[in-house]
């Protein structure tokens, strides 16, 4: 009996204590993935003055750029993933994520545009009972960890896809929300185990600088610390950044269910020479369902932010931001086709009292030749207006950008 | 306060183990890599260092029941001479009930057997057995040589050792 009583005991501490394995001592695992994309690119963009088609000289009398249509690009990242369990049930890892970024601009002097550089990477440590904590380099619980409603499983992604990296200049990308739309910067995440189909999280970061250290050697704006300067209309950054989320997942009759609920807070950097900027404080909620191969879902966030989670200069009023994102997608067999788009409106320039509006829609679909490597088709369509706003070098209030993509990508 | 009274009624559930651990792979990932089907290495990257626990042929080194599948199965196979009261796969735990050879019905044995982990080591298993003699009409305990135990742990290690080569000669 005192066996079995034992025995019992070890069973009910190996369900109570959360750890499935009567001795669960993993040794870590050293694994490198990667991912490789090839796409052909028709981007049909509206250009400014120095680069208006069929233009010949700007307003300086300079002779001006054309853009042409057609490009081949490529996209590569490496992933280096560590995972291990000790003998305590305490399981931990690291994740090392290498990518070529520099697409648009290279850094004079620093980078190239076939230079390579850190994307996320952190350390976790993960309790069956208690939940994860990272420390890192990564997205917050809201558009991270916990993102939901964002389908982006079809094409490169549609609204959140490799569009926009063919996309020459900033005003010409329109804004959106998606998972991961906030940067990488280096942060704190708690997550917590599952109850009852609910989990939660919380993320914190002292300022919005992601990579190593500092950041700098002489004392300015590029400083992670970076606490005041001056600054215009635009170059406020994000301090003490606060993320926290609740997410739930189930199943009712054959639908799969998720939704989440957010919180992203933050302060700002102070002005010396005028008002401040006023810090993001934007409800995200997303919903998705799963059923019978097709997935639809949608994302809604408001608040006190400027266009694409951009802090909030004081202008002529406090106008807020709506975005709305709205995807479906349907998998048959080793085909999937989908949907996707955004509406957003925020203050844009914020002496100016028109709204900006942001749209974007996208189709697509990606064909799986073996797993792993697949094949994909997708037409993205954005345009961003604000009256009385000069979009680009005397383009006018409105632009508009129109980009096909036919490639291949494969991961392992 | 309120997040105090939140945070109490929290910790409380999880020391109690009502949650279920939140894998990596339930986390929503931004990376380019993560929207594409499948890995042409069929598992998550390529193993540079340790054991491969994900692949099907991890799974029967325990991947999949929570203890080694070898050293699992041989305790089944060992102590299968036993009439069999609860096995716990997940948990490792073998328990028998009392059988009484019939060659020798004035005694009878029982056995638990503990599965210690995941790996297939030759301190893996832990076999105990429990042995009683009749007299006066009542079941008394009686002394069991420990060799009677290391000899079925020996047992099972070598039927574990022969499902093992098994495997892997297909």
């Amino acid at each position: 009996m005192r066996k079995i009583l034992l025995a019992t005991t070890a069973v009910v501490a190996t369900a109570v204590l959360g750890i499935a394995d009567a001795s669960a001592q993993q040794a870590p695992t050293v694994r490198v993935g990667g991912y490789f994309r090839f796409n052909y690119a028709f981007t049909d963009q509206d250009q400014g003055r120095t680069a208006a088609s069929g233009q010949t000289f700007d307003a300086a009398g300079r002779r001006g750029a054309n853009l042409g249509k057609s490009d081949f690009t490529s996209d590569a990242e490496i992933h280096v993933i560590v995972e291990g369990k000790a003998a305590n049930g305490i399981s931990y890892g690291t994740t090392i994520e290498v990518q070529v970024d520099q697409n648009r601009q290279a850094t004079a002097g620093t980078a190239t545009k076939t230079s390579m550089d850190t994307d996320e990477m952190y350390v976790w440590v993960s309790s069956p009972t208690a939940g994860q904590l990272r420390f890192g380099d990564e997205d917050g619980v809201v558009l991270g960890a916990m993102a939901n409603g964002f389908i982006t499983n079809f094409g490169t992604g549609g609204v959140d896809g490799d569009a926009w990296d063919n996309v020459v200049g900033g005003n010409y990308r329109p804004a959106y929300i998606a998972g991961g739309y906030l940067n990488d910067s280096t942060k704190v995440i708690y997550t917590s185990p599952q109850f009852f189909g609910f989990d939660f999280g919380a993320s914190f970061g002292f300022n919005d600088a992601e990579g190593e250290d500092s950041g700098c050697e002489t004392f300015g704006v590029n400083c992670d610390r970076a606490d005041s300067y001056s600054y215009g209309v635009a170059g406020a950054r994000r301090k003490n950044e606060v993320q926290a989320a609740l997410r739930y997942r189930g199943s009712f009759a054959g639908v799969g269910l998720a939704a989440t609920a957010g919180y992203i807070g933050s302060g700002a950097t102070k002005n010396t020479d005028g008002a401040s900027a006023d810090g993001l404080a934007v409800g995200v909620f997303g919903l998705q369902a799963t059923a019978y191969g097709a997935t639809v879902g949608a994302n809604y966030a408001i608040g006190r932010s400027n266009a694409g989670l951009t802090v909030l200069n004081q202008g002529i009023d406090d106008r807020n931001l709506n975005n709305l994102f709205v995807g479906a997608s349907y998998t048959m067999q080793a085909l999937t086709v989908g949907a996707n788009a955004n509406w957003q409106t925020s203050a844009g320039n914020v002496n100016n009292p028109a709204a900006r509006k942001d749209q974007i829609w996208s189709v697509g679909a990606n064909y799986a030749l073996a797993p792993g490597l697949a094949l994909v088709a997708e037409y993205t369509q954005g345009t961003t207006k604000e009256g009385g706003q000069d979009r680009g070098q005397g383009i006018g209030n409105k632009t508009e950008v129109n980009v096909f993509i036919a490639g291949i990508r494969m991961a392992f | 306060m309120r997040k105090l009274l939140a945070l109490g009624l929290i910790i409380p559930l999880a020391a109690c183990g009502y949650g279920r651990q939140v894998q990596n792979d339930e986390y929503y990932d931004d990376s380019r890599r993560a929207r594409v089907q499948g890995r042409l290495t069929g598992s998550d990257g390529i193993l540079l260092l340790g054991t491969d626990r994900s692949s099907p042929q991890a799974a029967q080194d325990g991947g999949a029941l929570g203890v080694n599948a070898y050293l699992w199965r041989a305790t089944l196979d060992t102590l299968s001479f036993l009439p069999l009261t609860s096995a716990d796969p997940f948990g490792g735990v073998i328990i028998t009930d009392w059988y009484s050879p019939p060659s020798t019905p004035g005694e009878r044995f029982r056995a638990t057997a503990y599965i210690l982990g995941r790996q297939l080591r030759s301190d893996g298993v832990r076999v105990t057995v429990f042995r009683q003699e009749q007299r006066g009409g009542n079941w008394v305990d009686a002394p069991v040589a420990q060799s009677t135990n290391t000899d079925l742990e020996n047992q099972v290690l070598a039927r574990a050792r022969e499902l093992r080569s098994q495997t892997a000669s297909r």
